[in-house]
């Protein structure tokens, strides 16, 4: 076995009184991927910053290249080619996309000029390494969130990269692009590099991972070649409880009138004649890829972006929906995909977020005792984990803020909820949870309409798949053939 | 237990260090000028100025900090307060009656309010942009209203409104302590106040949660544009007559205001009270600078150092409390 590149040895960090890391060693070596996987909170991010220099350790080593450091500094991380890709990416979102990945190698080169076509050619070579399409002259800030992934990722490679950590990158990528970055992996790999993939999706690790260690509360659990676990036996590493049943379809009563009806709904050149149902206590799923539409047919039905033709009927009453507010009056709920820019208030109390959309106002004052008795018994009902009410939603886990993002819909009792990547950047445990709190609410009666490209997610929850291509839905899976395979085939087709 | 329910109280009104360093800095400038110069900054005249001084400036300032609460701003507040001022006045002196000049001001602000929270709210262009442009607009035209002069000789009934006491408070004080208080009430006990405070914080997840931005930031900015209205007739009844470019560094001063005060620019959070003590306090600055005979340009200097250090402080406030636990643990 090669001597590895990067090696973390004995690593504790503390912050305060809490202890985030306890005796870490992880060792990474060339032409490796090694997956760190964990749930949300366990240390995986605390450990990667260690290794970048972002956090100093209280005690332990990080070793690189042969030389220890008790305390690596950034500067000292990045010049030894060490690159962490994180979840916010750390993009400029006002310079182009070429810019974007020649700068920060302009800059570490000491260049006083800054060469336009330099700089282009530098970040063409590094996409077409990517093996990836970038539109490359845009800004950043006017990317998809799977194409401003792929520009951090081609920065890194820009850089010379010799060790390249990537923290949950295929949170939003869609299969497509999951495939051409593992591709793009393997390539990095032919040529040497160590990589470090942060991730949580059981598919991901088997299929890229020649390494996996996991981490709990801080620790390391276990360490080892993927073919020494099975999906079960990793899960419950992680999580530190026997597996659940991720099946929990409930079956659904058809003599009810459709939660929702949606005829010829279209906006050129988005979407067009798209026809939907979903029954009371169904679960429906809307897969596609990214920019196939799946999206937009959402946002039109609830009314943040309306279409231009067709009809939507809520429990058999055709209504008129202009914007969200109209969407929500007639009982319409949707979770954005964005969490932490569309979804949620960082900064403001649990409790005010938890009833931004439905608020118990009398008389055009707020009904102070009505709104207390809202916000604890979402707290109740949806187990979300908090200090104080009046705590920032910054100061939860992304579970627990997911479910704040839940409790939001959920306290106005709608009629149909639709959801955006429900559980995207949410752990195992939580994963359940949520998907239990809404397979419960279904079961009430609740239509739900979830956007996935989770498809194990949405096979287990749903009682029907509808497949979105280029702004149509071609396909309607359910019974036997719902299955992995049939599903990603009707997508990528 | 006593300094528990005071400490109830702060978290009411302001509940941010930002407030506690404010009342700081309000009692420190009466004990510093009451030590230096008590016969004269103590004298029941003194105190008088500063209450019929601080009205107008506090009204401004709520204005201000009520659009800075939804992350925006209001540049053109003054030139809506002397545009409201100069049509009352002229009503006034072609012999209308003060009744129907107080609605004809009070109709001129939230016209003008209209105006600002539909460039705003519903056409989406930058507040600081739209106000700074209205704010030209509302001037010229009380500019042109008013001939480019004093608009003199209101009549007795409403130059008094300056002069009447009420338990021995100027009633502008009065009048003063309740806008705040609708202000107040509004923001705290009101769908509309918690939905412009979402606003503020975030407005794409306003609009993701079905909250009709473009409606609350035209409430905001008419109700800006109110304030800015009474302020303007406060401001003629004190002076006995109305122009155009009168209290032109009020728009600093009450940026100044609002953000001594605590009050976030960046949205999503607001005191009414701080607004209320900070322009108090500031108006104590001046009276105490002036009752050392400065000149006036000190106290300008002053009141920037001021505003310079408390921002400073509230930027740096967590990075220090941050050094100080620290330190606690390793201890």
């Amino acid at each position: 076995m090669s001597a590895p590149i990067v090696e973390a040895v004995g690593v504790s960090k503390r912050f305060g009184g809490v202890r985030a890391l306890t005796e870490v060693s992880v060792a990474f070596r060339p032409g490796e991927v090694h997956c760190i996987a964990g749930e949300n909170g366990c240390g995986k991010s605390t450990l990667l910053k260690v290794i970048s220099g972002a956090h100093r350790p209280t005690s332990g080593q990080v070793i690189v290249d042969g030389t220890t450091y008790d305390h690596l500094t950034p500067r000292q991380a990045l010049s030894a080619g060490i690159e962490v890709i994180y979840q916010d990416f750390s993009l400029m979102p006002n310079l182009t996309a070429a810019e974007n990945i020649a700068l920060p190698r302009s800059v570490a080169g000491g260049r006083r000029l800054y060469s336009r076509t330099a700089a282009r050619t530098l970040a063409e070579r590094a996409v077409v390494r990517l093996g990836v399409e970038i539109e490359l002259d845009i800004p950043v800030g006017e990317l998809t969130v799977a194409e401003r992934q792929l520009t951090a990722i081609a920065r890194a490679l820009a850089h010379e990269a010799k060790f390249i950590a990537m923290d949950e990158p295929t949170t939003a990528l869609t299969w497509k692009e999951v495939d051409a970055l593992f591709a793009a992996v393997g390539r990095l790999k032919e040529a040497g590099v160590a990589l470090a993939f942060i991730s949580h999706k059981m598919q991901e690790i088997f299929s890229i991972a020649e390494r996996v260690t996991v981490l709990r509360n801080g620790a390391v659990v276990t360490s080892g070649r993927p073919d020494e676990f099975t999906h079960a036996s990793l899960a419950e590493t992680m999580t530190g409880r026997g597996s659940q049943s991720f099946d929990r379809v409930a079956p659904r009563n058809k003599n009810r009138a459709p939660a929702l009806r949606v005829r010829g709904l279209g906006r050129e050149p988005l979407f067009a004649d798209v026809d939907l149902e979903v029954g009371q206590g169904e679960i429906v799923g809307l897969a596609g890829l990214l920019g196939s539409g799946r999206t937009e047919i959402a946002e039109a039905i609830c009314g943040v972006r309306p279409a231009q033709t067709g009809t939507v009927e809520v429990l058999g009453k055709a209504i008129n929906v202009r914007s969200l507010s109209d969407g929500v009056a007639a009982g319409i709920g949707y979770v954005p995909a964005d969490r932490l820019t569309q979804g949620l208030f960082l900064d403001q109390p649990i409790g005010d977020n938890l009833v931004a959309t439905h608020l118990p106002a009398r008389r055009g004052f707020l009904n102070g005792p009505a709104i207390e008795r809202r916000k604890s018994s979402v707290v109740r009902d949806l187990r979300i984990k908090l200090g104080k009410l009046t705590d920032p939603v910054r100061s939860l886990s992304g579970g627990n803020a997911q479910r704040v993002l839940l409790g939001k819909w959920l306290v106005g009792e709608p009629k149909v909820l639709i959801l955006n990547g429900p559980t995207v950047g949410v752990d195992v445990g939580s994963k359940f949870d949520i998907l239990g709190v809404l397979n419960a609410q279904s079961l009430q009666g609740l239509g739900v309409l979830i956007i996935s490209d989770d498809v194990p997610e949405l096979i287990s929850m749903c009682h029907r798949v509808l497949v979105v291509r280029s702004g149509r839905i071609v396909r309607e899976l359910s019974g036997d053939q719902l299955r992995e395979d049939t599903v990603v085939e009707a997508v990528t087709a | 237990m006593p300094s528990e329910r005071f400490r109830t109280l702060l978290l009411t009104m302001g509940g941010r260090a930002s407030f506690i360093r404010l009342l700081v800095v309000a009692v420190a400038i009466v004990v510093v000028f009451g030590v230096l110069n008590p016969s004269v900054f103590l004298s029941g005249q003194n105190l008088q100025y500063v209450e019929l001084a601080s009205p107008e400036v506090a009204i401004l300032s709520l204005a201000m900090a009520l659009t800075m609460l939804t992350a925006g701003i209001d540049l053109s507040v003054v030139s809506i307060a002397n545009l409201s001022g100069v049509v009352a006045a002229l009503l006034m002196t072609n012999g209308q009656s003060t009744g129907l000049a107080l609605l004809g001001a009070v109709g001129t602000a939230l016209a003008c309010g209209a105006v600002n929270g539909l460039l705003v709210g519903y056409k989406h262009v930058p507040p600081i942009l739209a106000t700074l442009a209205t704010g030209q607009l509302f001037s010229g035209l009380a500019l042109v209203a008013s001939g480019g002069t004093v608009v003199k000789g209101l009549p007795e009934s409403f130059t008094r409104i300056a002069l009447v006491t009420v338990a021995g408070v100027p009633l502008i004080f009065w009048v003063m302590l309740i806008v705040a208080a609708i202000v107040g009430v509004v923001v705290a006990k009101t769908p509309l106040g918690f939905r412009m405070r979402l606003v503020g914080a975030n407005p794409t997840a306003a609009d993701f949660s079905g909250i009709r931005r473009a409606r609350v930031l035209l409430a905001t900015y008419v109700m800006s544009g109110a304030l800015g209205g009474v302020a303007g007739l406060i401001i003629s009844a004190r002076a006995g007559g109305a122009n155009s470019d009168y209290g032109a560094s009020y728009v600093l001063l009450a940026v100044v205001i609002a953000v001594l005060a605590g009050v976030d620019p960046e949205g999503g959070y607001l005191t009414v009270a701080g607004v209320v003590i900070a322009a108090i306090a500031m108006q104590l600055l001046g009276a105490g600078l002036l009752s050392l005979s400065v000149s006036s340009h000190v106290v300008n200097i002053c009141q920037g150092l001021l505003l310079v250090t408390m921002v400073l402080l509230n930027t740096w406030g967590t990075a220090l409390s941050g050094l100080f636990a620290r330190r606690r643990v390793t201890a």
